[in-house]
């Protein structure tokens, strides 16, 4: 596996973290400082944030500084064996689940639809018709024990009333 | 008192959720991918509805076991279920694959029972005074005090303290989102009604540990095989005796590192392991499946949950990222833990003590008779179990206050959490920013009111200058040519010391 040039992925995170900590600060020296109630710069609504702003950005300098002095950082993550592909096929059934089908339809059916889902598209190794069978059986009845579970401990014992 | 703790807790209902969370924990604890932080906010949402000492003898006993559990994947599987467990593979898997899988779940079972009692033995002696000490902390204290927990956990939680650093600044800038108590202004809600109310801890915390856990999980490669070689699993005694003093000093060491804000059981293992690697006869044999190893880590990991508890019930600032969850319930479940704890509710120390000794028995009951059983959890597929996993992330933090947009902050979270992971800040950092952020700002301003505006004034009152030295120091020791200098003056003087003995 080619080795991730991990000097530069710190520096673009340090770009990040200065314009996040400048915009922060900024924003902080925006608000209501309410000196009609008494308050002085430091104990105004928007001190605290003004210095963690300033802070973010100085340790965004630092990793840049870092990194444009050759500093390679230790990423394990990145020098895993591992499939960024998964995560992001991963990531976009979640925040389906998560950000449109939940509140949409009843939660039961999101949940029984989610988790057949992910297994199907994470299962499926073999494409023979009898293995893709088994696999499908298998995800729906995971899918629907786990609605059924869920939504009755959640609904019935917990007594929340569900999206 | 601490009959009092106990007999609240020696009824029907307690134990039997007691042992309900013991095997859950052990579970938790024992599958990769599941952490016991993960476990304990997915938990915390669940238990909102129990009597308050029932939820936190529930979130107290999934915790001892979580970090137990992951020792369990440690030997068989080479992957620690929790990060405190990383030091147990080392030795422990040599040992299984040596066909000692069963000795080593034992001694590991047995190490971590006892490192349970000494740390709530020394949670018990430490608690009460130090609690009476925090009496007479103030706000400049109090501020230091935020400040060294963000700062020391980003320091030793991850490999690279500045970005330790910046996750624990971002924590605390998340927590300036929302109305602000003092004045009543918003800060950062940009004209969203939600974010008035701030960015709730538990959503954030299930989402940067749950979530992101998840997709990391999804992106690794498949596990490895399980070692199905159990053997016997009970110790003899007098084989345990053996290791009687690395126990002695791992539970010392671990309570202590676990005292440390937010340093946790897995710098609690780790140290354990080095001081015995260092105190033992034979240091060749660490690494390569040394019982003295083995037996040192998981002593170390479980004394550090006692010790990370001491600072949340004396001090309101959590000893681990796990703790800082177990301090947000308390809070949910509304005991207030902080320096008045003493005056409010002393009883809820002993009601904790009381917890920890039946979270041991938890650890040696089902830890010495579950072996075969956990063979075949473990042997669960992460295709199966992750979408569950993420169901219940999405509906925990749901339950709480019944607001969609806590599951929009999960997922926001889990991105955030998830390529933050990748690029290797720590988030132990960030939970404990959010945690400690309102007390550091909060203390702050008021330190201001009170010395009028005069800045020396954080510099000039003993406890506060002595922290704040520690944290300048903190800072300092990060700056490469100041660290080259202080190991060269250190060196020098070593050297100066060695002649003089010499001669």
């Amino acid at each position: 596996m080619k080795e991730p040039r991990n000097h530069m992925l710190d520096a673009l995170s340090g770009g990040g973290w200065i314009i996040l900590g400048g915009i922060f600060a900024i924003l902080s020296l925006q608000m209501d400082r309410r000196e009609h109630l008494g308050a002085t710069f430091f104990t105004a609504p928007g001190f605290v944030p003004f210095m963690l702003g300033l802070a973010l950005a100085f340790f965004g300098v630092v990793l840049v500084v870092r990194s444009l002095k050759g500093h390679v950082p230790e990423m394990p993550e990145l020098r895993m064996e591992a499939s960024g592909v998964r995560a992001l096929v991963a990531l976009g059934l979640m925040s389906v689940y998560a950000l449109v089908l939940v509140g949409r339809m009843p939660f039961w059916l999101a949940t029984f639809l989610f988790v057949s889902t992910f297994i199907v598209t994470f299962g499926v190794k073999d494409f023979r018709p009898r293995a893709v069978s088994v696999l499908l059986v298998k995800a729906m009845l995971t899918g629907a024990l786990t609605a059924a579970v869920v939504s009755f401990v959640f609904q019935e014992v917990f007594l929340v009333r569900l999206p | 008192m601490l009959a009092a703790a106990f007999a609240s807790l020696l009824n029907w209902e307690s134990l039997a959720l007691a042992a309900a969370a013991c095997l859950g924990g052990l579970i938790i604890g024992a599958l990769p991918g599941l952490t016991a932080t993960m476990g304990l906010a997915l938990l915390t949402t669940m238990t909102i509805h129990l009597s308050p000492t029932n939820a936190i003898l529930v979130l107290v006993c999934t915790y001892v076991l979580a970090i137990y559990g992951g020792s369990r994947t440690a030997i068989l599987l080479n992957i620690p279920g929790t990060p405190s467990s990383a030091a147990t593979a080392l030795d422990g898997n040599v040992l299984a694959r040596r066909g000692m899988a069963g000795q080593a779940m034992g001694m590991a079972t047995m190490g971590s029972a006892v490192g349970t009692l000494i740390g709530l033995f020394l949670l018990a002696l430490i608690t009460p005074p130090l609690g009476e000490f925090a009496l007479s902390f103030g706000a400049f204290e109090f501020f230091w005090l935020a400040l060294f927990g963000v700062l020391i956990s980003g320091n030793l939680s991850g490999t690279d303290p500045v970005k330790g650093w910046i996750a624990g600044i971002l924590g605390l800038l998340v927590s300036t989102i929302g109305r602000e108590t003092t004045f009543g202004v918003e800060r950062f809600t940009f004209g969203i009604t939600e974010l008035s109310g701030g960015i709730m801890l538990l959503p954030a915390m299930v989402g940067a540990f749950g979530f992101a856990e998840v997709l990391h999980v999804m992106r690794r490669k498949a596990k490895e095989a399980v070692v199905d070689n159990s053997g016997r699993t009970l110790p003899r005694f007098r084989e345990f005796l053996r290791y009687r003093w690395t126990v002695l000093r791992s539970g010392i060491l671990g309570t202590f590192t676990g005292l440390l804000p937010g340093v946790g059981e897995d710098v609690g293992a780790w140290s354990s392991y080095a001081v015995a690697k260092r105190f033992s006869k034979t240091p060749e044999e660490f690494g390569k499946g040394s019982l003295d190893g083995l037996v040192a880590a998981e002593t170390g990991n479980n004394a550090s949950v006692p010790g990370a508890m001491i600072p949340v019930l004396t001090l309101g600032i959590p000893g681990s990222g796990v703790a800082a969850v177990l301090m947000a319930a308390l809070i949910i479940h509304g005991a207030q833990p902080g320096p008045l704890l003493m005056v409010t509710s002393p009883q809820l120390i002993y009601d904790v003590i009381a917890m920890l000794v039946i979270a041991t028995f938890g650890i040696l009951i089902l830890g010495l008779s579950l072996t075969r059983a956990m063979v075949l959890i473990l042997r669960a597929k992460d295709v199966y179990l992750m979408p569950i996993i993420a169901v219940l992330c999405v509906i925990g933090p749901y339950a709480i206050q019944s607001r969609l947009f806590d599951i929009w902050v999960v997922v926001a979270f889990g991105v955030i959490g998830y390529f933050l992971r990748l690029l290797n800040y720590p988030m132990a950092p960030l939970v404990l920013g959010i945690v400690l952020g309102e007390l550091l700002d909060r203390n702050l301003r008021r330190s201001f009111v009170l010395a009028d505006g005069d800045w020396t004034a954080f510099f000039t009152r003993p406890i506060s200058a002595v922290v704040a030295a520690i944290i300048v120091l903190l800072l300092l020791s990060q700056i490469p040519f100041l660290r080259k200098g202080i190991g060269a003056l250190w060196g020098r003087l070593s050297r100066r010391t060695a002649a003089k003995t010499e001669s």
